[in-house]
C-alpha cells in the first residue's frame, strides 16, 4: 500500500509540474504576475513620453479568442517590426470568459516588445469573465494619451454590461480622439437609434478614427460616416492583424497583414 | 373461409384475457416492484474529488456499471479564498476501465478514461440563453464538458485513490483551432478518493 501511495504521489508531482492545478472552470483568481496589465502597460508607454510624436504606427488585432497560437504568431510578427509604438487588442480575448483562456491571451500578449492595451469584448464578459478581466487588465473603460492623440478604450458590450455608456463616450471624445471598442457602429447589438446617436457623437466631436473588432472576417473593412473613418480589424485566426498610421494632418492609413506580409488596406 | 376468420377473431379476446390472467397470476407470485428499492438504488461507492475542475472539494456517490465503468454525481464547492468567488457546481463523470495494471503478477491498479458534464450555479451563468440575446447567440455558460484520464489504485479493501488529468471542451476547442504544447497549460490535475459501500 505504501508503494502505491508513493508512486501516485510521484505521478501527482509529475502531472502538476506539467499541468497547472485548477479548481473549477469558473475560477476567477489571477496570478499576481498577471494582474493590472493596463496600468503596467501605461507606465511602460509613459517611459517613452519624451519621444512621442506624429506620425506614428500601431498594431491592431481583434478577436484572438480560441486561437492562442495564432495570437502568439501575430505578436511574433509584430515584434519583427521596429515601427510600432504599441498594440491595441480590440476585444474577445476569450470565447467563454474562462480563466484558462484569459491566461492564454495574457501569455501571448506578454511576449510583445511594445506596450499593449485591450478593449473588452462581449465574449470576455461571459461566465465570470468580467471579474477576471478587471483583475487581469483593469477597468473596462479607460483612456490614455500618446503623442497628441487621446485613445479612448470604450466598453460598448451592451448586452453583457446592460448598457453602452454613451454618456461616458460623449464626455471623453474630442477632435484629437481615437475611439477603440469591440462592437462597431452597425445595427447588430445596437439598434438604429443607438448607432445614429453614436455616430453623431463621433461626428460632432470630429474624432480622428474609430477602431473595432467583433465583425471582422479574414480581412478588415473600412467606411466613413459623417467624415469619420471607421475600421474593423480582421479576426486574429490564421495570423491576421492590421497596422494603423496616424499622420500629422489628422489622416489615418491602414495596412492589412497576414503571416507577416502587410499591404495597404484601402 | 368466413368461419375460419370468425374463429380467429373470437380467439383474440380469449388470448388477451388469458394473458391478463397469467399476468395477474405472475404479479401475485412476484414481490411488489418497490420492495427492496432502497437497497437496489443504494450507490456502489462514495466519491470525494479535489481540483481537476471538480471544485476544491466535491462529494458524491456513484454506481459501478457492467463491471467496466464508474458513473457518479458529485457536488463541488470552492470557497472564495481558492476560487476568487464562491463556486458551486454539480459534476457528473463516467470513467471507463481502459487497462488493468499488474505489479509482480498481482493487480495493482487501473488506467481509466472518461468524460463528464459540469454544471455551475451562479447568477452570471446560464443554462438557457437569456431572452435579451438573439436566438443561438451563445452556448450555455453554466455547462462545461470535461474529458480526462486517470490512474486508480486500491489503498485498502474498501478504498481507492485516483490521480486524474482533466481538460475542458473550451481547451479542446482552442487546441483544435491552433495547437499549443502542454507547457502552455493544457488541462489540470486532481485527486479522487473512492469508498465502496458494498
Amino acid at each position: 500500500m505504501l508503494n502505491r501511495m508513493l508512486l501516485l504521489l510521484i505521478l501527482e508531482i509529475l502531472a502538476v509540474s506539467c499541468a497547472q492545478p485548477r479548481v473549477s472552470p469558473w475560477d476567477t483568481t489571477v496570478p499576481s504576475n498577471k494582474t493590472n496589465a493596463t496600468a503596467k502597460n501605461l507606465a511602460w508607454l509613459n517611459q517613452t513620453a519624451a519621444e512621442q510624436s506624429l506620425p506614428f504606427t500601431i498594431g491592431i488585432l481583434g478577436d484572438p479568442q480560441g486561437t492562442p497560437q495564432d495570437l502568439k504568431k501575430v505578436i511574433h510578427h509584430m515584434n519583427q517590426r521596429d515601427d510600432l509604438e504599441f498594440i491595441l487588442v480590440l476585444g474577445d480575448l476569450t470565447d467563454y470568459g474562462l480563466k484558462h483562456e484569459y491566461e492564454w491571451a495574457y501569455e501571448g500578449l506578454s511576449n510583445s516588445k511594445v506596450p499593449w492595451f485591450t478593449a473588452v469584448g462581449n465574449h470576455d464578459a461571459l461566465s465570470k469573465g468580467k471579474v477576471i478581466y478587471e483583475r487581469m487588465f483593469g477597468p473596462p473603460n479607460y483612456t490614455f494619451n500618446y503623442a497628441e492623440l487621446k485613445f479612448i478604450m470604450w466598453n460598448n458590450n451592451k448586452f453583457e454590461y446592460n448598457t453602452s455608456n454613451f454618456d461616458w463616450l460623449q464626455s471623453e471624445v474630442s477632435t484629437d480622439s481615437v475611439v477603440a471598442s469591440h462592437i462597431p457602429p452597425v445595427v447588430d447589438i445596437h439598434d438604429q437609434g443607438e448607432v445614429d446617436l453614436w455616430t453623431s457623437i463621433n461626428g460632432d466631436a470630429g474624432i480622428v478614427a474609430s477602431l473595432h473588432g467583433h465583425r471582422g472576417g479574414s480581412s478588415p473593412y473600412y467606411w466613413e460616416s459623417e467624415g469619420i473613418p471607421y475600421f474593423v480589424v480582421a479576426k486574429t485566426s490564421n495570423v491576421h492583424y492590421s497596422l494603423a498610421t496616424f499622420h500629422e494632418d489628422g489622416s489615418v492609413t491602414y495596412k492589412a497583414c497576414h503571416n507577416g506580409v502587410c499591404e495597404d488596406a484601402l | 373461409m368466413k368461419r375460419v376468420l370468425l374463429s380467429l377473431l373470437m380467439m383474440i379476446p380469449t388470448i388477451l384475457l388469458g394473458s391478463v390472467a397469467q399476468g395477474q397470476e405472475a404479479v401475485v407470485k412476484e414481490s411488489p416492484f418497490y420492495e427492496g428499492w432502497a437497497e437496489k438504488a443504494k450507490p456502489d461507492y462514495m466519491v470525494g474529488r479535489s481540483y481537476g475542475y471538480m471544485g476544491a472539494m466535491a462529494v458524491g456517490a456513484g454506481y459501478r456499471l457492467w463491471d467496466m465503468m464508474d458513473a457518479d454525481l458529485s457536488f463541488g464547492y470552492t470557497p472564495r479564498s481558492l476560487g476568487g468567488v464562491v463556486i458551486r457546481q454539480f459534476n457528473t463523470m463516467a470513467d471507463f476501465d481502459v487497462l488493468d495494471i499488474e505489479y509482480e503478477d498481482k493487480p495493482w491498479g487501473t488506467i481509466k478514461a472518461g468524460f463528464g458534464v459540469i454544471y455551475g450555479f451562479d447568477r452570471d451563468l446560464f443554462g438557457q440563453l437569456p431572452k435579451k440575446y438573439p436566438k443561438g447567440y451563445y452556448a450555455p455558460t453554466a455547462i462545461r464538458y470535461v474529458f480526462g484520464v486517470g490512474v486508480e489504485a486500491p489503498i485498502s479493501e474498501v478504498m481507492g485513490i485516483s490521480l486524474d488529468y482533466h481538460f475542458l471542451d473550451s481547451e479542446l476547442n482552442g487546441y483544435k483551432k491552433s495547437f499549443q504544447g502542454i507547457d502552455d497549460g493544457f488541462g489540470t490535475t486532481g485527486i479522487s478518493l473512492y469508498h465502496l459501500l458494498h
